[in-house]
């Protein structure tokens, strides 16, 4: 009885399981309906991780073909946006590490710029709407991959701790303890906006 | 360290638990605390607010047609391989000529 409760599924979950179905029939339209109704996520998730717009496009590209490679093996063991998530994720990852490689110097440098906050600037209402999110995103890119990860998916996407945890691959323990860090990190550089004189 | 994983989880607590009446509590008392707490919940506050970017027309078209590229690779590799199925089943005319004129010599 127990098992069956937990195998009921909400209409959301209903409809990507038929287009998931149909998908591997081979309708493309509603693997195209499958890639609408969540690459906005993916494509912003991998924007957080990654911090510009072309690499970003590279995982959005690469999380959506390995679901059309993966379409055959795809049972739904998980939910559908946790593979997507985790794909993205580990995509993402893997091209921090290829960047990091190639351009060892300038993500130092990308750090240093996050360390040290305009001090200039003493409160967040003083900057246009387009200045602060560039702040904010530069702040997050100072953060260790693991870190930015745990941020991105909790407190931008909004998924539940448990949800993360099982994205990124890690115990719920793990991936509180990367986001305490992550957000300790960037409390710590946005003090100067944001501590009450 | 710990105390700090705790403040930490409280921003994610919903309800009125025992441990965070217990936190409130201690946070009333202690303006430490009280500043990493608020600091803190600001600093999320802000990352939520961040919103979401639209994906650019341009990308979503890229995207749809990387899609159908890997679709028609995969359409020709199956055609390959029932071509090449087929043909082991049956084997060709010629083939069988060949086989055909080897047997009838001497």
């Amino acid at each position: 009885m127990a098992q069956t409760a937990s195998k009921v599924m909400n209409p959301q979950d209903v409809k990507e399981a038929l287009y998931l179905q149909a998908a591997r029939n081979g309708d493309r339209r509603s693997f195209e309906d499958l890639v609408r109704s969540h690459q906005r996520r993916i494509y912003n998730l991998a924007l957080r991780m990654l911090g510009n717009a072309e690499d970003a496009e590279d995982v959005l590209q690469e999380t959506f073909l390995a679901l059309y490679r993966s379409l055959k093996y795809f049972r739904g063991a998980s939910r559908l946006s946790t593979y997507l998530h985790r794909t993205a994720v580990n995509f993402s990852m893997m091209k921090l590490r290829q960047r990091r490689r190639r351009r060892e110097a300038q993500h130092v440098a990308l750090e240093q710029a996050a360390e040290s906050p305009d001090p200039r600037a003493f409160s967040l209402e003083g900057l246009i709407e387009s200045e602060r999110r560039a702040l904010l995103n530069r702040l997050l890119m100072g953060l260790g991959q693991g870190e930015r990860a745990a941020v991105v998916l909790s407190d931008i996407e909004g998924i539940p701790n448990a949800e993360a945890s099982r994205i990124m691959n890690v115990s719920l323990p793990a991936f509180k303890s990367r986001l305490r860090r992550g957000r300790e990190g960037l409390r710590k550089r946005l003090l100067p906006y944001i501590a009450k004189p | 360290m710990r105390m700090l994983s705790v403040l930490s989880d409280h921003l994610d607590r919903r309800g009125r638990s025992r441990l965070c009446r217990r936190i409130e509590e201690h946070l009333k008392g202690c303006p430490e605390c009280r500043m990493y707490v608020d600091t803190l919940r600001r600093t999320v506050v802000l990352y939520r607010g961040l919103g979401e970017e639209t994906v650019p027309a341009a990308v979503e078209q890229r995207l749809f047609k990387t899609i159908r590229l890997a679709e028609m690779d995969r359409e020709s590799v199956e055609g390959q391989t029932r071509k090449s199925a087929k043909s082991e089943m049956q084997p060709n005319k010629t083939a069988a000529k060949r086989r055909k004129t080897c047997l009838s010599l001497p």
